[in-house]
């Protein structure tokens, strides 16, 4: 068994949409399972904060289309108002899974501060999307920059996605692909789940070469193993195979080709489970 | 006077005979399938079964010795085969109000049939749902659904974003909506720009800002409706799927079901709410959108996942069957052994939740009345009696034709909480209840519904005449009931040692015991000595040994009554002469005990005024019968020693050493005889014990437990040892009675005790003292050494004892001449 990869601190980035809290869920189910420490960040953006500063400035209600004027002070109260919120929530998932937590709010630009936050972290938790409006096949804005930006493993969370009980792990021979698989490996043994290797290469003749690769990587695990390849219309037969077993988790090297911004975008909109990229 | 003839050995038993009748053993014997000496019950039973109108329920009275329940069960199982009406009952789910459960009726083994149908298809609905929910075609669509939706804003807000870009505005998100921020190369104001701008400048600004926000305000105010819009799109989405994907196990339903209405109704209500439902349905499948609800304000954290039997849609379509008839073969019979009012009646479970009492159709249980319905329920009257509100939700159910469910708590508004009102149930049901005749008389007495609501009386014999044709169907009996029991064969001998001792359990030796638990426990006692004994069939001392041993496992108090007697403590003569003692004979029954003792009665006279004293009376330790027998002594005295001069005595009764109550007549010829003897001083044998009870004219009359009277002497005599003067003297009305032991009858026979029967007390009076009574003569006295003139003597002694201390003058306003 190759060298254990240690996950010990999980951040999350949070606002109150839908998609930032399945990643909460799902970060909090990871932390429970690795006994790490999750990390909460609400970025209050410093938009919001010059907004309040301008005449001109009135706010539409979201709800209803009313107008208001916008200053600093209706600002920084509504803002009060959501981190508290996502404190209390932090506290309920945090005491319900018994989990060791932290939570804070910085005040910043929203890709800058979660950029910093993730240099302590070792895997990062985001929602598809917040709260833009954006095409459901679509990456959000700071999900983009994140993945693009961080050397971190992310994981990308939707509304209704969860972490189901088998792990999908594609493995491409390369080195961020074993680290892929190793923490495939950690994470099934640890959620009790099956694991379910593909082997993904264009060449056919290199099938064996991966599959003794897996052997090596994996000869000590307890956890059950299968594996298959992935050949050709890569993103049917991905989905396909996640589809037969169940697939909850699918872990992936980020730099694999099937994952240019386009593919990442079409994946996620085909394959609706959890998607952890891995460098 | 002529002295009664002694009884002879076989005056005292009568034996049963079967010499005549052709079987070994009770396996010869033909079944009886019938009830010996019950004419009456039978018919009436028969007639309460026919009699279909309202009111004419049974009532089977009679002692509890008597297996009333077996008899009753047998004749109702007989016609109960040839009723057919009988169907399942089910409860489901009222889907307009499920707070009222209806009622289904099926026909016998469809409720079972449905309701495991029902709960198969409830079991698969949520993976058949859900495969077809998670479908690629059906993810398509509902995606098709929300990409178009969101497709549309997207492009009402890329609308808004371009112009404002137009008009060098950025369209911004806020915390909680949107704002128009002015744009300079491409970037977000600063403040210190802002304050840059002209008054013009700033006018013109504000003017666009407004217009834009009311070009974004127009297209927000549409979003409720847009949403509105897609979830109906997606709700006809849903509906279609979910018909689509149940249409073909609903189909399967409705064919097993073809023939009945009322199921098709139900299955198109489950239908329609499956359809309505099938988002919490698929719902019992998944898990999540927990942290959603939380954010949003709802405190539990619930995900949605019951188990089946508690899944708040899922139940709605189960069936609970109240009442399974599949197995049965014509209409029920049921006996309710603990007719509780919920036991009866039915009742509604509850189960907590979340420290709530909850409840829904499905934990309605059915009572002895849904399983009687349309055939027959048999109650212990004594039972449902003591049972709180039990008689009375019977009557109300009885009254009505309806049974409706609801606990005795919310009729009487002790308990609030979430309940049901179920459909009642129409019944048809003949109520038979089983009880002892006093409560049928307090019942019909102190009852108004009572005779309107158990028409046919069913009354029970206790007893029937001994008879040849009597006695073979009484072996018969017998021969059932060992088959029933699966007792060991029993031989003829043993059979005829029944039958006697079925006579002496009534005390008549021309009658036959139909208490049948009594002879239930004899059979089976006789089959356990014959085991124990190696017999391989009952036989006469195996019957013997039963009889004997249930006389000794009672018979402790007997023993220490008779020790108590032997030793002296309690005092009895048995032999020599006493004036003004006898011995009188009793009877205690003491539980299952019942035995004979001889008391001693004695009598004293003094100067008085005719007044005879029951000292137990004036003590108020005897009973109202036991003081009209001494009150009778009166009168006799009165009309035979009285005629021409007033009584001036007065004697005193009482029965020595007695520390409880005393009750009946039956001393009552005992107490005149010592009371004459009292009076003319002439002494009474103590070797004698009498018993019966006496009339105004001196006639004997019969008495209860002449056997156990008799043996209660004997027995101590025996004790004692026999003289050979030993004996009782008995009515002679009671000789029919007699079924005596063998160890008297053998003492009978040798002349070693003597039994009496008397008519008269003259009769007695003359055994009793072995003097004449004598008769009055022309002149109307007495002879001279008879005890009519030595009462009569001494009467008159004691009238001009009192005229003499009265100076022959006027008392009480009256002259004495």
């Amino acid at each position: 068994m190759s060298k254990k990869i240690v996950i010990k601190h999980i951040l999350v980035a949070l606002d109150t949409s839908r998609h930032s809290l399945a990643a909460l869920e799902a970060a909090a189910s990871l932390a429970k399972s690795l006994e790490a420490e999750l990390q909460g960040i609400f970025v209050e953006d410093i938009k919001w904060f010059n907004l309040g500063q301008i005449s001109l400035s009135y706010e539409i209600s979201d709800l209803t289309g009313t107008i208001k004027r916008l200053d600093d002070e209706e600002i920084e109260r509504q803002v009060r108002a959501q981190s508290a919120r996502l404190q209390k929530l932090m506290d309920t998932i945090g005491k319900r899974g018994n989990l060791k937590y932290t939570f804070r709010s910085v005040r910043g630009g929203v890709e800058k501060e979660l950029l910093t936050a993730t240099e302590s972290a070792d895997l990062i938790t985001i929602g598809r999307v917040g709260w833009s409006h954006k095409k459901l096949s679509e990456l959000g804005r700071t999900a983009k920059i994140i993945i693009e930006e961080t050397d971190k493993p992310v994981l990308i969370l939707q509304h209704g996605w969860h972490i189901g009980n088998t792990t999908v792990v594609i493995y491409d021979g390369t080195e961020s692909g074993e680290r892929a698989l190793i923490v495939a490996e950690q994470l099934a043994f640890k959620q009790n789940n099956k694991l379910m290797v593909i082997l993904s290469t264009s060449k056919s003749e290199e099938e064996g070469k991966l599959k003794e690769a897996v052997y090596r990587i994996l000869h000590k695990s307890a956890v059950q193993v299968q594996m298959q390849m992935m050949k050709a219309d890569k993103i049917t037969t991905l989905k396909r195979i996640v589809k037969n077993e169940k697939g909850g988790l699918l872990i992936v090297p980020k730099h694999h080709e099937l994952f240019g911004e386009k593919n990442l975008e079409e994946l996620l909109s085909r394959i609706p489970c959890p998607l952890l990229l891995f460098n | 006077m002529e002295n009664p003839r002694e009884l002879k050995s076989e005056d005292l038993y009568t034996y049963c005979n079967l010499s005549d009748q052709d079987f070994v053993t009770t396996n010869d014997l033909e079944e009886l399938h019938s009830f010996i000496g019950q004419d009456r019950v039978i018919d009436a039973v028969r007639f309460g079964i026919k009699m279909k109108k309202d009111g004419y329920n049974i009532f089977a009275l009679g002692p509890d010795e008597t297996d009333k329940k077996n008899l009753i069960r047998h004749y109702l199982r007989q016609s109960a085969l040839h009723d057919d009406d009988v169907g399942d009952w089910c409860y489901i789910n009222n889907f307009k109000e499920h707070h009222k459960p209806k009622i289904l009726r099926l026909p016998a083994g469809k409720g079972v049939e449905l309701r495991d149908t029902m709960s198969k298809l409830i079991d698969d609905l949520p993976s058949i749902l859900t495969t077809a929910f998670e479908s690629e075609e059906y993810q398509n669509r509902k995606q098709v659904i929300d990409e178009q939706n969101k497709d549309e804003e997207n492009e009402l807000f890329s609308q808004i974003s371009e112009k404002a870009q137009d008009k060098g505005f950025a369209l911004l998100r806020t915390p909680a909506g949107f704002t128009f921020a002015p744009l300079k190369d491409d970037e977000v104001m600063s403040p210190e720009d802002i304050q840059k701008i002209s008054d013009d400048e700033r006018e013109e600004m504000e003017r666009v800002v407004e217009e834009l926000q009311k070009d974004l305000q127009r297209v927000l105010r549409q979003m409720p409706g847009r949403q509105r819009g897609m979830r109906e799109q997606k709700r006809e989405l849903n509906k279609e799927i979910a018909l689509y994907t149940i249409k073909d196990i609903f189909d399967d339903v409705r064919k097993r079901f073809t023939e009945i209405a009322e199921v098709q109704e139900f299955l198109d209500d489950v239908q329609n709410d499956i359809v309505e439902n099938v988002k919490d349905i698929i719902g019992s499948q998944q898990a999540g959108g927990g942290l959603l609800s939380y954010i949003q304000g709802q405190q539990s954290m619930d995900t949605g996942n019951y188990p089946p039997d508690e899944h708040p849609v899922l139940i709605r379509y189960r069936i609970n069957v109240l009442v399974n008839n599949s197995e049965l073969k014509g209409a029920p019979v049921i006996y309710e052994d603990n007719p509780t009012y919920k036991n009866l009646i039915g009742r509604i479970e509850y189960r907590a939740q979340l420290g709530a009492l909850m409840t829904d159709f499905n934990l309605i249980k059915a009572g002895a009345l849904h399983r009687a319905n349309n055939g027959y329920l048999i109650v212990d009257a004594r039972k449902v009696l003591m049972e709180p509100f039990a008689w009375e939700g019977l009557k109300r159910v009885l009254k009505s034709g309806k049974l409706r469910i609801e606990s005795p708590g919310e009729s009487y508004g002790l308990i609030s909480t979430v309940s049901l009102e179920p459909e009642p149930v129409e019944i048809n049901v003949k109520v038979i209840l089983l009880g002892e005749r006093f409560l049928y008389y307090l019942l019909c007495t102190y009852d108004p519904d009572f005779k309107d609501l158990f028409k046919v009386e069913a009354d029970f014999n206790d007893e029937m005449d001994r008879n040849t044709k009597n006695q073979l169907l009484y072996a018969q009996m017998i021969a059932d009931m060992v088959k029933e029991y699966n007792l060991l064969p029993m031989d003829k001998a043993a059979v005829a040692r029944v039958i006697e001792h079925s006579s002496r359990l009534v005390n008549d030796k021309e009658k036959i015991s139909i208490q049948t638990h009594n002879i239930h426990d004899l059979l089976r006692e006789s089959n356990h000595w014959a085991e124990d004994n190696k017999h391989e069939k009952i036989q006469s001392e195996d019957v013997q040994k039963a009889i004997d041993q249930q006389k000794y496992r009672s018979g402790r108090i007997k023993d220490i009554v008779q020790e108590t007697i032997r030793r002296n403590t309690i005092f009895v003569d048995t032999s020599g002469e006493k004036t003004g003692q006898i011995n009188g004979l009793s009877v205690l029954m003491i539980g299952k005990s019942i035995f004979g003792r001889p008391t001693r009665i004695t009598a004293r006279v003094q100067l008085g005024k005719g007044e005879v004293i029951d000292i137990e009376r004036e003590v108020e330790l005897s009973g109202p019968i036991h003081s009209k027998g001494v009150m009778i002594l009166s009168g006799f005295l009165g009309e035979r020693y009285g005629n021409q001069k007033p009584l001036s005595l007065k004697a005193s009764l009482v029965f020595e050493q007695s520390y409880s109550g005393v009750e009946g007549d039956s001393a009552s010829s005992a107490e005149l005889y010592v009371l004459l003897s009292a009076i003319s001083g002439v002494p009474v044998k103590q070797c004698f014990a009498v018993t019966g009870s006496v009339n105004q004219h001196g006639e004997i009359q019969p008495i209860g437990g002449v056997n156990e009277k008799i043996e209660g002497f004997f027995d101590i005599c025996n004790q004692r040892g026999l003289t050979g003067e030993q004996g009782v003297l008995i009515p002679e009305s009671n000789v029919k009675n007699l079924m005596l032991r063998q160890d008297v009858i053998q003492a009978v026979e040798q002349g070693q005790f003597h039994i009496y029967p008397v008519q008269t007390v003259d009769q007695g009076m003359e055994l009793l003292t072995g003097m004449s009574m004598g008769e009055r003569n022309e002149q109307g006295q007495y002879p001279g050494d008879t005890i009519n003139h030595k009462v009569e003597d001494r009467l008159n002694t004691l009238v001009e004892r009192r005229m003499f201390y009265l100076g022959m003058h006027e008392h009480d306003g009256r002259k004495w001449e």
